[in-house]
């Protein structure tokens, strides 16, 4: 392969020469060239200097300290699964205490209350028949008859809650069997009621069942609030 | 020690670490112009080259945490071509603010010391895939292939573009001729 004196090898031959590879260094038209080409000889020679003082280039300091590794997690991550532990252990404690808490507190309530109504709805009975005594009686002595003396009826109510309370059926001892009739075909919620009596009765025998309840599930949710505050990771 | 760091010995990579690390930031400071840049590229390819301690599977050490530095430089190039505000800064202007070289300076090295800092400002201006080029393969001795697979380039571009690069720097150089005497002459 010939090569005119005047024509220059193109770039990248002289830089496959450069870099001694084995077709350029066996091309004789370019080494023919460089032999008799004093401006491509002095190229290649730059070229041989820049590399040399390239590689000889030093490293660097940094312009500031570097972490030179990575910081160790371990602390954290014993702090963060001695909290996620604490919390696994507390959780269901705290979530069984806030389950009897509901339970205790809607139970009781609703004993509570079933037994304070059964309790009034037989007291305006009891002053309705009052109402039907005679009006020309001085309203001191309505008064009085309703609280002291105004007869069995205003003091059914009170008599019906004591039985109640004893367990029996609200009815006294000596009723005949019409009264019995009688009082099955009355509305609820009547005094002597049988159905409002057992109602009665459930509210009461429940009522300190769902206290207790209550009173257990606070327990629990102060006992976890407790542990938490005890066991807890504190800076320092 | 690189055993050692392989078996997950904190210690001695951190020992590794301190001796290549003048290196790495060299190399992300050459790639980057920019002095925090290549700090963070150095530090993270610090992390990186910890994750990736347990799938080091022999040769150069040094090669291997060059190669790292030198995609973690890329990465923080790529974030920067994203957000373009950051810019290179210019070589003159950049010029005082070169890090002091580890190697010892001595008066009788004076020139060759000035020759490092000129060719160093004549890399700043060289277009970023050249001066990549130039920089993996003749400053820190990756051959075309190496600097193919790290620049994900063709064989044949990243030739072309060290060759350019090199004739670049040639002209850039030549007012600085005097300063290759006592090494190579440019102009025997």
């Amino acid at each position: 392969m010939t090569m005119p004196n005047d024509s220059h090898p193109r770039d990248e031959r002289l830089a496959a020469y450069a870099d001694r590879e084995a077709d350029a260094l066996r091309d004789r038209a370019l080494t023919e060239h460089l032999a008799a080409c004093a401006r491509c000889r002095l190229a290649l020679d730059d070229l041989a200097a820049l590399r040399s003082a390239l590689a000889e280039l030093p490293d660097l300091a940094p312009s500031r300290p570097l972490r030179l590794i990575p910081p160790v997690p371990a602390p954290a991550s014993r702090d963060a699964g001695r909290v996620g532990w604490l919390r696994r252990l507390t959780a269901p404690v705290f979530a069984v205490g806030t389950g009897l808490v509901l339970v205790g507190a809607v139970g009781a309530s609703g004993a509570f209350t079933g037994f304070y109504q059964a309790a009034s709805v037989d007291a305006p009975e009891a002053n309705s028949s009052a109402d039907l005594r005679p009006t020309d009686a001085p309203p001191a002595a309505q008064a009085s008859d309703v609280e002291y003396t105004g007869g069995s009826a205003a003091q059914e109510p009170l008599a019906s809650a004591r039985v109640a309370t004893d367990g029996s059926t609200g009815r006294s001892p000596d009723a005949s069997p019409d009264d019995l009739i009688g009082a099955a075909e009355s509305p609820p919620g009547k005094s002597g009621d049988p159905v409002t009596a057992a109602h009665d009765s459930e509210s009461v025998t429940a009522f300190p069942g769902f206290l207790a309840l209550l009173l257990v599930g606070i327990g629990l949710i102060v006992v976890a609030a407790a542990m938490r505050f005890a066991l807890q990771p504190r800076a320092g | 020690m690189v055993a050692r760091a392989v078996a997950g010995d904190r210690g001695a990579f951190t020992r590794l670490i301190e001796h290549y690390q003048s290196a790495c930031y060299g190399l992300a400071y050459r790639l980057l112009g920019d002095p925090d840049q290549a700090a963070d590229a150095a530090q993270d390819a610090f992390v990186h080259a910890y994750d990736a301690m347990a799938k080091y599977r022999g040769g150069l050490f040094r090669s291997w945490m060059l190669r790292i530095t030198a995609n973690a430089s890329y990465d923080i190039v790529r974030r920067a071509q994203r957000r373009p505000t950051t810019t290179l800064p210019d070589a003159e202007e950049g010029e005082p603010d070169l890090p002091d070289t580890t190697v010892a300076d001595p008066a009788d090295e004076a020139g060759r010391s000035e020759l490092y800092r000129h060719l160093d400002v004549a890399l700043r201006h060289l277009p970023e895939d050249q001066r990549t080029a130039v920089v993996l393969c003749d400053v820190y001795g990756m051959d075309y292939g190496e600097v193919a697979t790290t620049t994900a380039s063709a064989l044949g571009t990243v030739k072309s573009r060290i060759h350019r690069g090199r004739m670049r720097l040639r002209e850039l150089m030549a007012e600085h001729r005097e300063l290759f005497v006592t090494e190579v002459r440019l102009d025997r």
